[in-house]
């Protein structure tokens, strides 16, 4: 994969516009678009843990069981009227 | 392709307590929710109900996991839209004396017409009767378990907000008012709809619920989680 940047043309809201030139400003950032790509990697480090510990909880969950609760449960669903059963 | 010539499947309301298992990092029922995903089973949250399920139980670990059923395909929030929503909210809480959250949960499985979803069907069973129509509930158990099968036991759920109404305690005359002037079946829906791939479009204005809609009261808008990607 390469490492060269990719340029994109995005909209975002004017105050956070705001914020990024007030970081790079402030010298907080050395420019808007390491403010917003590090902002992405923020986003994409925080699916990756919830995709990690929902992963985690799949892994070490008792299958039979989880088979057992969804029969149960659609059971259950069989015998509401069918108002509260289909759209 | 369902008996009822291919119409989707109703939604699931998931309640405080589902919630709170899911927070807690319950193995068995987080797998649960992704196998109900997983098969297209549509899924509403109201926003209180997480408001409930995070109060007692904040860390990074629980912020992620409830971003990561947000993110599950077939999940839809059901936000407080607007005051005329808090105020019928406010309704239902004077008639029923639950909680703001499981109000919350209430209202929306009412005004949807879906079941709740459930690990406390002993509580939902006490309220069953308190709106006009009867609320239906869905327990999420093991059938192969003994009953109270141990800590953390399916049915063992540990309710992190109970009810702070005291016994004898009632609504105030005030808020028994207005409950009496806010119609008690109302349509307390989701603002912002996310269609997930199981084509789970939400109730609107299905025939059943044509002559308990408040016609002209409520607009509501829908949004596939594909659209919302910018």
């Amino acid at each position: 994969m390469s490492d060269r940047k990719t340029r994109v043309t995005v909209t975002i809201d004017p105050d956070l516009a705001a914020y990024a030139e007030r970081l790079v400003e402030a010298g907080k950032a050395p420019s808007v678009s390491a403010v917003v790509n590090g902002a992405l990697e923020a986003e994409r480090q925080r699916d990756q843990k919830a995709r990690r510990l929902w992963r985690e909880a799949a892994e070490h969950a008792d299958p039979d069981k989880v088979a057992r609760m969804l029969a149960h449960v659609e059971a259950q669903a069989a015998q509401l009227p069918a108002s509260h059963r289909y759209r | 392709m369902s008996e009822d010539g291919g119409a989707a499947p109703a939604p699931y309301v998931l309640d405080v307590s589902v919630l709170s298992a899911i927070t807690r990092g319950d193995y068995g029922i987080m797998t649960f929710i992704q196998g109900l995903d997983a098969s297209g089973q549509p899924l509403v949250i109201p926003a209180l109900a997480i408001v409930a399920a995070s109060l007692d139980l904040r860390s990074d670990d629980t912020e992620a996991i409830l971003h990561g059923l947000e993110r599950l395909g077939a999940v839809m929030i059901a936000p407080l839209r607007d005051a005329e929503q808090a105020v019928r909210l406010a309704a239902v809480i004077a008639r029923t004396g639950l909680d703001p959250w499981d109000a919350h949960v209430a209202a929306v499985a009412d005004a949807a017409v879906c079941p709740i979803l459930t690990l406390d069907p002993a509580m939902w069973r006490e309220h069953a009767a308190d709106l006009d129509e009867p609320l239906h509930v869905i327990e999420i158990a093991d059938p192969g378990e003994a009953p109270g099968g141990g800590p953390g036991a399916l049915g063992s759920c540990q309710r992190p907000r109970k009810c702070r109404t005291l016994p004898g305690q009632g609504p105030s005359p005030r808020v028994r008012a207005l409950c009496g002037a806010v119609p008690a079946r109302f349509p307390l829906l989701p603002g912002v709809m996310r269609t997930g791939r199981a084509a789970c479009v939400f109730p609107t204005s299905p025939p059943h619920k044509a002559k308990r809609a408040r016609s002209g009261t409520l607009l509501l808008s829908s949004e596939t989680k594909g659209s919302r990607r910018g």
